[in-house]
């Protein structure tokens, strides 16, 4: 997971950093904690669990391409903390 | 392959002592105090339990307790040694203490009893000379881990046990992690209470031991009905108490071959670690007689120890981190922090632990996949 993210809004690069330290909405937190622990008030290990599961899922989407569309995965991003996903775009700078 | 490398955290109820239990559980299930043939039979099954555990770690009979579990057995010295004793106020542990242990001592310290910690080296072995220059005439107790969980470090509890006597202090002995993983004699070792969990070594979860030398004056902590000499209060676990009977005897009659068989899986770890040019440090002692078998706590170098295990996890290998949960952060464990543990190392640290049914193969697979993932990682 050293892996690196630039996500832009249009041309405009809003997030460049380490893919571990990419925006997600809490609520998504909770309800993947939900989902995997059954608890609704994860502790900050517990919270680190689940956001390397999002994390994974998010690097599913990268498998065969560098760059994805948020038009094209509004569902699979809606974890973002951003609003209108569907003019966003990621870009997965991998370890070389 | 899925391959358990945590049983330092807990075991499999193992074939034989799941069969040893199962009656108790359908046929056997009369109350152990009732005077029917039911209940007889069940009182009969627990005196045995009790003689076989005395038995095989060299004590008397009434000296062993039935508890709920290892933090039960640990709460139960320390705060039953205080609570019956007004003349001494002082206790001495460790910062390398489990959490059993520290809380339970930091509950005492809050109340008034004064709490001193004796320093460990980079190890995590005790100061002895320290231990020598701060036991005085107010020591009620001594409380420390004969094993510890993070790290293996074996005490040396004879010396410690003779520096307790010479100051006529109470010992008390975690001995969790000890019990069927090192040689566990109280004979010898001369502690006047031991803490032991089921658990750890193939007994169910919700059951452990403790060890009161007799003459030693312990508040009961559960008052209630006569059970366990009215020391522990509440109908006994029939089942449990065969089960952690049974499943330490198998231990300690296994403890030699257990022993080589996991430390010799501990060496090739290594050894395929140094080929494959891993930077890591092995914290507490090297492999042998003052390290649990099977314990392999390892930092490496500017990694994340959460994303190892969860990589790891991700292949089917389960481990733990020394990590402890902070309401804001993620932070070293108090032990790993304790010994020193240098920064660039301390944010990834993993304890593999070894058990009985590990094999050859599980240990390679393991190997292979760390290698491989320490390598994308850094």
């Amino acid at each position: 997971m050293k892996e690196k993210v630039i996500i832009k809004r249009l041309e405009e690069v809003i997030y460049k950093g380490r893919l571990l330290n990419i925006p997600i909405k809490e609520d998504h937190i909770v309800k993947k904690s939900i989902e995997v622990f059954g608890d609704d008030e994860p502790c900050i290990i517990h919270q680190s669990f689940v956001i390397k599961e999002i994390l994974t899922n998010l690097l599913e989407l990268f498998k065969d391409k560098d760059i994805i569309k948020g038009k094209d995965y509004i569902e699979g991003l809606s974890f973002l903390n951003y609003e209108e996903i569907e003019s966003i775009s990621l870009e997965l700078v991998r370890k070389k | 392959m899925k391959v358990y490398l945590d049983n330092a955290s807990t075991t499999n109820v193992s074939k034989e002592v799941f069969s040893a239990m199962l009656p108790y559980f359908t046929d056997e299930f009369g109350n152990p105090s009732s005077l029917h043939e039911q209940g007889i039979r069940n009182r009969k099954i627990i005196n045995k339990s009790r003689i076989l555990v005395a038995d095989v770690l060299h004590c008397k009979k009434n000296e062993i307790f039935f508890t709920s579990c290892g933090t039960e057995s640990i709460n139960w010295a320390i705060k039953g040694l205080a609570y019956n004793t007004s003349t001494k106020g002082g206790i001495i542990t460790t910062k390398i203490e489990h959490h059993a242990t520290s809380e339970t001592c930091k509950f005492l310290g809050d109340r008034g009893y004064s709490v001193s910690y004796v320093n460990v080296d980079k190890e995590g072995f005790i100061d002895l000379d320290h231990l020598r220059a701060i036991i005085n005439d107010n020591t009620l107790l001594v409380t420390v881990i004969m094993a510890n969980n993070e790290i293996g470090t074996i005490q040396n509890i004879k010396a410690i046990s003779k520096i307790c006597y010479e100051a006529s202090t109470y010992l008390h002995v975690d001995a969790v992690q000890a019990a069927c993983h090192t040689l566990l004699d109280l004979e010898e070792l001369d502690v006047d209470l031991l803490s032991i969990s089921g658990h750890k070594f193939h007994a169910p979860k919700g059951v452990g031991l403790l060890y009161v030398k007799e003459g030693t004056k312990l508040a009961p902590l559960i008052h209630g009905g006569q059970q366990e000499l009215k020391m522990r209060a509440g109908t006994e676990n029939v089942a449990f108490t065969v089960g952690i009977a049974k499943a330490l005897e198998i231990g300690i009659a296994n403890l030699g071959k257990y022993t080589k068989r996991l430390n010799s899986y501990s060496t090739l770890f290594l050894k395929r670690l140094d080929e494959a040019g891993v930077d890591y440090i092995l914290n507490g002692p090297e492999i042998g007689e003052n390290r649990l078998p099977g314990n392999l706590s390892l930092s490496f170098k500017e990694l994340d120890g959460s994303v190892i295990s969860y990589l790891l996890n991700k292949r089917g290998i389960y481990v733990s981190t020394g990590s402890a949960c902070d309401s804001e952060s993620i932070e070293p464990s108090h032990v790993i922090s304790e010994i020193g543990v240098p920064i660039d190392y301390i944010n990834a640290t993993i304890r593999f632990s070894i058990g009985n049914e590990t094999t050859l193969e599980e240990i390679n697979y393991v190997i292979d996949n760390l290698i491989e993932i320490i390598k994308l990682e850094i």
